[in-house]
């Protein structure tokens, strides 16, 4: 393999892995805020790969209108469970077990209800960045979509970055992750930043599902492909740490299609497999996570 | 147990035992057969998840092992049908001492997406040893079981061969519950640390607790290999591991009748209602949630207090003051 | 020398900070020993590297010149160190007598078989600890409790089932986590009673405690730690003289003012 070949794959592998990353930021921002796993983070990705394609082959809309509903509507859905579903687990006291398998319940419908609306039949979507390699380097051929995925991606990462570092809204969402009580002592309407986290979450989480189409074909499956390497790229990061599951993320794209390409395509899923059996059986606490002792 | 109860539970019991009989054909037994192995599996669930509080969102693979395992045995080695059965529950049974080995570090989420990969990993395997398996196609042919000497063929020897292991479970399961064995369980289930210091081997309860699931599911699996005569892998997926798992919730998790009443319940509603087939997982789904977001407990007491109040004062109540 | 336990040289830090600094001391039989100490001091990470839920960077446990260090939690309960929770972790979905039966667990001998087959012996067993297990409810003051749900009972009653909860263990030490905190005087005296009538049965006791009436009316010795280490050793009457205990307590210059 020449040089040439190397920065193309690694190039398709980080794009590959901010598809993976967002989700992972979600499942990391939802795990800060209200304690629990979004074990439907996946069916979050499938379902606006979905409103996608109805909107872009179904109505034939274009991609730049798609994008901000699709984004919308998801960010509403997320809002919407957090008010449903986390709200009353918080106002019972619930326990973590409770919490777990109403995410899992939820998961579960959410692509069962995607199956009764669009099938089981594989979608496309028609490439929205063109298909024609651009030659960035001499020999260095690049997909476009690879690019516009990684800029896009970026863009709303420091977007999140700027909003929780310094805007007024992103201090008391952070507050709220931190110590909800004092939070709600010092003013901050703590309930509402929840439903935001989860509103943010879940538009992260879309954003990896719209872009997606470009790369992927659009299945009912992708939710559990996408549930896992996000899980994993939280686990590779240190579960909780939103800048480690964004490594992680971009870290498992790369491995894995450097993987794919040194050894064998088939083996792309067990690749993530080995790295989640290995980070969570012998390394728990991710790359970059500090150790806290139980009080007893 | 209240005798009132228990009489209860022994009519129905003595009403199932003699149900086919009066199930208009061989059809309807059949499901209840299906239902049966369920409930034994999801005794299993109820030992695991139920007491002990450990999540296993794979559980079909250990179904998955002991059918293929007793078919592979008694097809390609040739073995006797009974001793193939054996062989399937005692590999589940093995799988399950190796997937309690994450459960000692594990827990939570990290612990449930380790036996969802299980899970994975086990049906892959079905789907691709397709020289042992013969893969998407399925296992034909798989000989009926013969128990000393007879051979179980008709839907109603099954019935009665499973309707009396499910009640000898019932029975282990019960027992289990109310021993220091089911104690520990519930301790662990709690709080690791605390009953870590009162002196019970948490690594080995859980060990316990695993191969207690997955031989239950292991039986029921290599029985069903046997009754079916056909394994494919279509029916073993991780939505089938869903459905145990919400069987042993909706049955109330640690209430070995209620898993068991729920198990065959929930297998025999998708097959009678025919419409209900292509939803029947999101339907379970839409129950889970529900019974874990509901307050159950408490609509329960007040219901009590409720019915309590009205035998009292022989008339109204308003709801306001029933709560005391 | 009679001790049952005897703690020597034990140091304990989590990253920087040193919540041990080479504490040795002894508890004999049929003793109250007291451990008291400011905030922070290390008297719970004490009782944590004992019981074996940290190991200590240096030094050992003996009970009964057997070492503990290394072993698991669940080895050093059975091996007889049983032990209470500062903020009270009982099985609190469980009910009050299960929680008890839970203490009991290791001594418990049927084996998976007995209890599915429902055998005479295990039958047997169980009527035989659930009796212990009632009898030890009363003579805490929970009788009439058995059915309540642990949770449902008053700070106090959680407590003292915690208590009941580690003597079920059969422990040769008992160590109690603050037993008295969040108890009203009335409750304390009948804390003191129960103490003392354990000590008269032979058993070790250990006690970490804040609530000084409690520690003058039935520690035999009180040692004092301060910032992790051992600062004082004594009686009740000797400690309350000490002027480093003095300053540990209340600060410097504060020697002058009368303790």
């Amino acid at each position: 393999m020449n040089l040439a070949t190397f920065i193309q794959l690694l190039v398709g592998g980080i794009s590959i892995g901010a598809l993976y990353a967002l989700p992972a930021l979600g499942i990391s921002l939802i795990w800060n805020a209200a304690g629990v796993f979004n074990f439907a983070n996946g069916e979050f990705v499938m379902i606006s790969s979905y409103l996608m394609y109805s909107m872009l082959v179904g109505r034939k809309m274009p991609f730049l209108a798609a994008l901000p509903i699709t984004l919308c509507i998801m960010f509403f859905l997320g809002v919407a469970t957090e008010k449903t579903i986390v709200y009353t687990l918080r106002r019972q006291n619930a326990s973590p077990v409770k919490a777990l398998v109403s995410f899992i319940a939820l998961s579960i419908f959410l692509r069962n209800a995607a199956r009764f609306v669009w099938g089981t039949a594989p979608r496309t979507i028609p490439n929205p960045f063109g298909a024609k390699p651009i030659e960035m380097l001499p020999e260095v051929f690049i997909m476009p979509h690879a690019l516009w995925i990684l800029g896009i991606s970026l863009l709303m990462m420091a977007g999140l970055l700027v909003l929780f570092r310094w805007t007024k809204i992103g201090v008391a969402m952070r507050a709220t992750t931190q110590n909800r009580t004092v939070a709600a002592l010092m003013g901050v309407n703590t309930n509402r930043m929840v439903s935001l986290v989860f509103g943010l979450s879940s538009m992260v989480a879309a954003l990896a599902g719209a872009l997606s189409g470009a790369v992927f074909f659009i299945t009912l499956e992708m939710s559990v492909m996408f549930g896992l390497k996000a899980f994993t790229s939280n686990i590779i990061g240190g579960f909780g740490n939103p800048l480690g599951a964004i490594v992680g993320g971009l870290l498992l794209g790369v491995v894995e299609t450097l993987g794919a390409s040194f050894v064998s395509s088939h083996y792309k899923d067990v690749i993530t497999f080995s790295l989640l059996l290995f980070f969570l059986l012998f390394r728990p606490k991710g790359l970059f996570k500090l150790e806290i002792a139980e009080k007893l | 147990m209240r005798p009132e109860r228990l009489k209860a539970i022994a009519i129905v019991f003595g009403l199932l035992a003699a149900a086919p009989l009066f199930l208009p054909n061989r059809y309807y037994v059949y499901i209840f057969n299906r239902g049966f192995a369920n409930a034994l599996a999801v005794i299993g669930l109820v030992i695991l998840f139920g007491m002990g509080g450990q999540i296993s969102l794979g559980h079909i693979a250990f179904f998955t092992l002991g059918a293929y395992t007793s078919a592979i045995f008694s097809v390609r080695l040739g073995w006797p049908s009974a001793a193939a059965v054996l062989a399937g529950v005692a590999l589940a049974s093995i799988w399950g001492a190796f997937l309690s080995v994450p459960a000692f570090k594990l827990s939570g989420p990290f612990l449930s997406i380790c036996t969802v990969a299980f899970g994975e990993v086990v049906r892959l395997l079905t789907i691709n040893l397709v020289s042992l398996t013969n893969g998407p196609y399925g296992f034909y042919g798989i000989p009926s079981l013969i128990l000393f000497g007879r051979r179980i063929g008709s839907e109603k020897a099954w019935y009665f061969l499973l309707w009396s292991l499910l009640v000898f479970a019932i029975l282990a399961a019960a027992r289990l519950k109310r021993s220091y064995i089911g104690r520990a369980l519930a301790a662990i289930r709690e709080d690791e640390t605390a009953a870590e210091v009162m002196g019970i081997n948490v690594r080995a309860m859980k060990t316990l607790a695993f191969v207690c699931a997955a031989f239950c599911a292991g039986l029921a699996g290599a029985l069903y290999a046997h009754m079916s005569g056909f394994l494919s892998p279509e029916s073993f997926t991780g939505e089938q591991s869903f459905s145990l798992f919400s069987m042993t919730v909706v049955g109330g998790q640690e209430s070995v009748l209620g898993g068991v009443a729920a198990g065959v319940a929930l297998t025999l509603l998708p097959e009678l209602m025919r419409f209900l087939q292509e939803y029947y997982i999101m339907i379970f789904s839409l129950i889970v949630l529900l019974i874990v977001l509901l307050p159950l407990e408490s609509m329960m007491e007040r219901a009590k207090m409720w019915m309590a109040g009205l035998a009292r004062e022989g008339g109204k109540v308003p709801w306001g003051r029933c709560s005391k | 020398m009679g001790a049952v336990l005897q703690v020597r040289g034990l140091s304990k830090s989590f990253g920087g900070i040193v919540a041990l600094r080479d504490v040795s001391l002894h508890a004999e039989e049929k003793e109250v020993l007291a451990i008291i100490g400011p905030n922070g001091s290390g008297k719970t990470t004490l009782l944590n590297v004992i019981t074996g839920v940290y190991r200590p960077d240096a030094g050992g446990v003996w009970l009964n010149g057997e070492q503990l260090v290394g072993l698991t939690p669940a080895q050093i309960c059975i091996k007889g160190v049983a032990r209470t929770f500062q903020n009270i972790r009982l099985f609190k979905r469980l009910t009050v007598l299960d929680n008890v039966m839970i203490g009991q667990h290791h001594r418990f001998g049927a084996g998976l078989a007995r209890v599915l087959l429902a055998s005479r012996a295990s039958r047997g067993e169980e009527a035989e600890f659930e009796v212990e297990a009632r009898a030890l409810l009363a003579k805490v003051g929970l009788a009439g409790l058995e059915d309540a749900a642990a949770q449902s009972l008053p700070y106090a009653k959680q407590r003292l089932l915690e208590i009941a909860r580690a003597l079920a263990a059969a422990p040769k030490a008992l160590l109690l986590d603050e037993p008295a905190a969040g108890m009203n005087s009335e409750e304390i005296v009948h804390l003191e009673a129960l103490v003392r009538s354990l000590r008269e049965e032979g058993l070790t006791v250990i006690m970490i405690e804040h609530v000084m009436d409690l520690v003058r009316e039935v520690a035999d010795r009180v040692v004092v730690l301060n910032y992790g280490a051992k600062i004082a050793e004594g009686s009740f009457a000797e400690i309350e003289a000490d002027p480093e205990v003095i300053e540990a307590y209340l600060g410097k210059g504060a020697g002058s003012c009368s303790a």
